[in-house]
């Protein structure tokens, strides 16, 4: 290397040097680029060393301009790296200078809930739909006929006693109405309009006269009815088992007793193990370890007959459920009285 | 019906222990609902015989008696009872003895004398509730012996829940039957059939008038019986456990005779018998006092026990205070007749009188039972109160009797119905068992089958094939998934599910509540005017006496609840039905209603609290609507409601029908209740409100839309609706949105008037828009609605 080509790298090498230099040293974008500006720019020092080439002997020339664009390249990555640090320097005290006390609560309320017994007829029809049953519903206001002749209890018959019903005043209504005793009546609605085979609920409410710690005037029940050519009292038994156990999410054990319902011939009532206390005996199921939980039994021919159905044809099997009475056993509810009170701090938790 | 086992156990004697009898009972039908023991006695209550009676030296009614406790033990103990006496057996509390009141027996002096036990009245002892004198113990018992022995008191009382289908168990023997049935045991029979010597005359004429009613009668004067004799411990004890007070010899043998065989029975003091017995209907102009004090006057659909002279009894139902036995009466006369259910059922119902007669009556009692109960309490009655048997007078009219018809039983239809493969030997040994007589042909599986006299509920095949399960067990019974025929029935889309809309409103902080159906009165009357109540014949409180007309009073009620808990800002909804008269018509028509009141925005540190308006209520309306996707096809107007605020409520109506209304609750009745905020109210009409419009797709334009802002100045009193009608006709197709973005009413806008801002969307379907075009049209809609509105461009 001649002296003149030594000289010029040195030149070079300090301006490289000083331009990496004062790159380091600026604190902001806007000092950066005036760096940049000042060496790389149009004007810039290590830009005018390139006019300086016609001046340069011939035989240095192809170096030169070699030499010069090292210098740049070096430069200008240099200045890229310090660029990188800068524009992180500056998001993140724009970061730090837009943080939230995220511990603050939302603006939206999250108030709102669906009344217990809702709930779980929803849960109810759900699991009956799935099995294929339709939902129906009937009047609340009901006959006589339809809420207790057409299913089997004449006027004389003992279990009138045991529905506690409510009378209208006959002046201010059509004769003999009532306010149903239970949504059976809806069976025989459906019965008078359809043709087998079918298979239906029938929620809502339902009124007897009553009024105690364990007895609201009001209260909701659903109505199951499957009706079709061979349907034994062995699928009631499996139709009932599998929806118990399916709505307690447990495998309960489940017992059918002899019961006695007019409009069901043979008629049982259901008891399952307490879902409280696994059947060790506990307050809620009075130490027996039993629950009963419906009613249920294969339709009465006579009801059949109410409603023009050919009872050697068709069988089929009706049952009722208390909706109050799982809801409690599902959710731990004490007092069947909670209910109807429709206290915030009640309904809240549902 | 409650059963002491000991005295079922005389029946029948299944080797099973109490549970065991008890789970088998529940079983097949007879719920057994509790267990409870006889009775509980101190081991320090035990038989005495006073030996020796002494005057007390200082005490004119008290008397020193040495008594043998057993053991060789002689007590000496003060007692002040009138009937001690020597030689009389009795029950001695010994020192350290509890008594069911809950006294404990020490060592006392009495007036000086040292005592050293007590000696017991029946009262005393738990067993009646109110005795004079020491208990007299007959049969002289050993001395010492446990007076839990002599009572029998480890027996347990079992409660039967029965069903009103079996009558035939409310008697010992009818459970005795049923175990027997149930358990193979052999049903033992503890009581001889026993037929009374004739000693007297004395016969009184029956005539059976409504022979439908009443097809059997058994009656027998028993002439010179001690109605003052006392009625034996154990019968005492028995009707006791049966729950049944014990009142005299002759009402205590009638009970004992209907706890034991089933067949309620009445007597009567013959002197007050007038000529002859008939059983009648009432002619409706009597009047008749009842043994427990009340006066009826029976209708021509109630059955009466009569002489001569007028009625004696409500038959089956209650004895005639004028005919009772009382302490009076030398000879009486027993009834023992069978009544068919239907006629006692309707008179214990519509005189509202019952009894452990009708009660079984209404259920039915064997009609084949008459004579054997009159003489078994024949039986009963001479042996405890003397007397002399007339002969039995029994009426009956044949052709008015209950007959059991054979019911045809299949096999196949048996198991069809049950699921089961029960074979003909097990169905028909299961009949058997129950007492039912099976003949026909058993070959082909089909037999037939008459039920015993006592059995009421069986009829129909049915009713057979439930013994058979029952006898079987039900747990016998497979399980079984149906085998079904698969239905769509995801029902019609165009209406909506309620569940959406309550989801919607759950998710816009709503609660959902339940309120009762039947309100008070005079909130009926506040909240519908003008509506005729439905009223309840038999409310359970006058709160709760008619059926609502409309949600908002329980909606209401629920409020000023929370209210009283404090709790102030609420929104509620309730889906339910309500009830209208509508000329001779009830319409039950289901709603959706709801009610807000506080703060729309809660106190926070986002925002500055703002009460709930109008505004909050009608977005939570139009959220619903939107639901349906008939938004278009609704409007809001104003409406006139004498609940609500003249000025803040509307109706939503689509182009037919009324959906509902909203508003503010009347200030006069915010008012009259005494409520301190605005409440506002909507109620939708479900039926109305779930009809969903299924959509249809249209062609849309995919060319650059322009907006054009505009502000117009019109009287304060136009309805914006108005405004955005006149906009929509004039701007025509090419507007596809229009929106309101601003109202000011205040500096630089007259009085009287208010300025409306909108932004309008234009869009050409196949083309973009030209300038010219688009100002064109402006120039138009600004003209068109100057002119349908007076308004001027702000």
């Amino acid at each position: 290397m001649t002296d003149s080509e030594s000289k010029i790298r040195r030149e070079l090498d300090g301006l490289v040097s000083q331009a990496r230099e004062e790159a380091g040293a600026a604190t902001s974008l806007t000092s950066l680029d005036d760096v940049r500006v000042r060496y790389l720019g149009k004007k810039g020092e290590l830009t005018l060393q390139l006019k300086r080439i016609g001046s340069l002997p011939a035989e240095l020339r192809p170096n030169f301009g070699k030499w010069v664009n090292l210098a740049k390249n070096e430069v200008q990555e240099k200045i890229t790296t310090c660029k990188g640090s800068l524009e992180q320097a500056d998001l993140n005290q724009k970061l730090a200078e837009e943080s939230i006390d995220v511990t603050l609560p939302g603006r939206s309320g999250t108030g709102g809930g669906l009344h217990p017994v809702s709930r779980t007829l929803q849960r109810l029809e759900d699991i009956f739909v799935s099995m294929g049953f339709a939902v129906e519903e009937g009047p609340e206001i009901e006959d006589d006929f339809h809420n207790f002749e057409a299913l089997n209890i004449p006027p004389s018959h003992p279990a009138r006693a045991m529905h506690d019903t409510f009378y209208l005043k006959q002046d201010s209504l059509k004769e003999n109405g009532v306010l149903r005793t239970h949504t059976s009546p809806v069976q025989v609605r459906f019965m008078e309009d359809n043709e087998p085979p079918f298979r239906i609920i029938a929620p809502g409410r339902v009124y007897r006269c009553d009024s105690d710690v364990t007895h609201t005037p009001m209260f909701h029940q659903i109505e199951g009815l499957f009706v079709d050519e061979n349907v034994s009292f062995a699928e009631l038994k499996g139709v009932l088992s599998d929806f118990l156990k399916n709505f307690f999410e447990k495998d309960l054990d489940v017992k059918f007793r002899p019961s006695f319902f007019p409009f069901t011939e043979p008629s049982a009532e259901v008891d399952i193990s307490c879902v409280m206390c696994s059947g060790s005996g506990c307050r809620v199921c009075s130490h027996t370890g039993w629950l009963e939980v419906l009613g249920c039994g294969m339709v009465h021919p006579q009801v059949f007959h109410h409603v023009g159905i050919d009872s050697e044809k068709y069988t089929g099997f009706a049952f009722g459920i208390g909706v109050e009475r799982l809801a409690m056993l599902r959710y731990g509810v004490n007092d069947l009285r909670l209910f109807f009170e429709n206290d915030l701090s009640f309904l809240k938790q549902f | 019906m409650l059963v002491s086992e000991i005295w079922l156990r005389e029946w029948v004697s299944p080797k099973l222990n109490t549970e065991e009898l008890a789970d088998k009972l529940t079983m097949a039908g007879l719920e057994v609902g509790s267990i409870k023991a006889a009775g509980e006695l101190s081991g320090k209550l035990v038989v005495g015989r006073i030996d020796e009676i002494a005057a007390h030296p200082d005490a004119d009614r008290l008397r020193v008696c040495k008594v043998d406790v057993g053991r060789a033990r002689n007590l000496t103990i003060v007692c002040g009872a009138a009937n001690a006496r020597q030689g009389l057996y009795t029950i001695a509390a010994l020192v350290g003895a509890e008594l069911p009141a809950g006294m404990t027996i020490s060592k006392a002096a009495v007036r000086g004398v040292p005592s050293s036990g007590m000696l017991c009245s029946a009262s005393e002892l738990g067993l009646e509730e109110s005795s004079s004198g020491i208990l007299e113990l007959t049969g002289n018992p050993q001395p010492g012996t446990p007076a839990t022995e002599i009572f029998q008191l480890d027996d347990n009382i079992i409660d039967l829940e029965l069903t009103p289908n079996r009558g035939d168990c409310l008697s010992i023997r009818g459970v005795a039957r049923e175990v027997a049935a149930l358990t193979g045991s052999r049903l033992k029979k503890p009581v001889k059939a026993i037929e009374m010597d004739v000693q007297g005359k004395g016969r009184i004429p029956v005539k059976l008038t409504a022979s439908d009613a009443c097809p059997h009668y058994v009656g027998r004067i028993i002439r010179a019986v001690d109605v003052k004799a006392e009625t034996p411990l154990w019968m005492k004890e028995r009707l006791r456990r049966a729950g049944i007070r014990s009142i005299g010899a002759c009402v205590d043998v009638t009970n004992y005779v209907m706890l034991e065989l089933g067949q309620p029975m009445h007597a009567f003091d013959l002197a007050h018998l007038d000529s002859f017995i008939e059983v009648r209907y009432a002619n409706g102009k009597e009047e008749l006092e009842l043994l427990d004090g009340s006066t009826v006057r029976p209708e021509s659909t109630d059955l009466l026990i009569a002489d001569k002279s007028g009625p004696l009894a409500l038959a089956g139902v209650m004895g005639g205070m004028s005919s009772a036995v009382s302490d009076q009466t030398e000879d009486i006369f027993l009834e023992s007749a069978f009544f068919t259910p239907e006629i006692i059922a309707v008179t214990s119902r519509d005189r509202g009188v019952r009894s452990d007669s009708s009660h079984r009556f209404e259920r039915g009692v064997d009609y084949q039972l008459q004579r054997e109960a009159i003489e078994r309490a024949s039986y009963l009655l001479i042996t405890i109160a003397g007397g002399s048997c007339g002969p039995v007078i029994e009426k009956s009219i044949n052709s008015k009797m209950p007959r059991k018809q054979p019911i045809l039983l299949r096999k196949e239809r048996m198991n069809a119905l049950l699921g089961t493969i029960i074979t003909g030997r097990q169905m028909i040994s299961s009949l058997q068992k129950l007492g039912m007589q099976v003949g026909g042909k058993t070959k082909t599986d089909t037999v037939r089958v008459t039920a015993p006299s006592y059995r009421f509920d069986i009829s129909i095949e049915a009713d057979l094939i439930e013994e058979v399960a029952r006898v079987t067990g039900f747990e016998k019974i497979p399980e079984v998934a149906p085998v079904a025929h698969i239905q769509s029935g995801a029902g019609e889309e165009k209406v909506l599910p309620l569940r959406r809309l309550q989801s919607a409103m759950v998710d816009r902080n709503y609660q959902e509540v339940i309120t009762y159906s039947f309100i008070d009165r005079s909130m009926h009357d506040l909240f519908s005017p003008g509506l005729l109540a439905v009223e309840l014949e038999n409310p359970i409180s006058s709160d709760m006496s008619v059926m609502r007309a409309s949600l908002w009073p329980g909606l209401i009620k629920t409020m000023q609840y929370n209210f009283n808990r404090q709790v102030r800002d609420l929104k509620l909804f309730e889906t339910g039905r309500t009830f209208v008269q509508n000329g001779k018509e009830l319409q039950q028509h289901r709603y959706f209603s709801g009610l807000l009141t506080g703060d729309a925005v809660i106190k926070s540190w986002a925002g500055s609290q703002r009460p709930i308006d109008f505004y909050d209520l009608k977005g939570d309306i139009e959220a619903l609507i939107a639901l349906t996707g008939r938004e278009n096809a609704m409007s809001f107007s104003p409406c006139e409601h004498p609940v609500l605020h003249p000025g803040q409520s509307a109706v939503v109506r689509d182009d037919k029908k009324t959906v509902g209304l909203l508003g503010r609750l009347h200030p006069a009745i915010e008012t009259a209740l005494s409520l301190e905020q605005a409440i506002y109210l909507f109620e939708l009409r479900l039926d109305n409100l779930l009809e969903s419009r299924i959509p249809v797709y249209r062609e849309f334009s995919r060319f650059p839309a322009v907006q054009r802002d505009i502000a117009l100045v019109i009287a304060s009193k136009i309805p914006s609706f108005d405004v955005i009608k006149s906009l929509k006709h004039h701007a025509g197709d090419l507007l596809v949105k229009l929106e309101l973005f601003d109202q000011y009413q205040g500096e630089h806008i007259d009085f009287g008037k208010k300025s409306l801002a909108f932004t309008l969307t234009l869009q050409h379907s196949s083309r973009t828009l030209t300038d010219t075009e688009t100002e064109n049209l402006m120039q138009g809609v600004i003209q068109g609605v100057q002119a349908d509105l007076d308004a001027q461009l702000r």
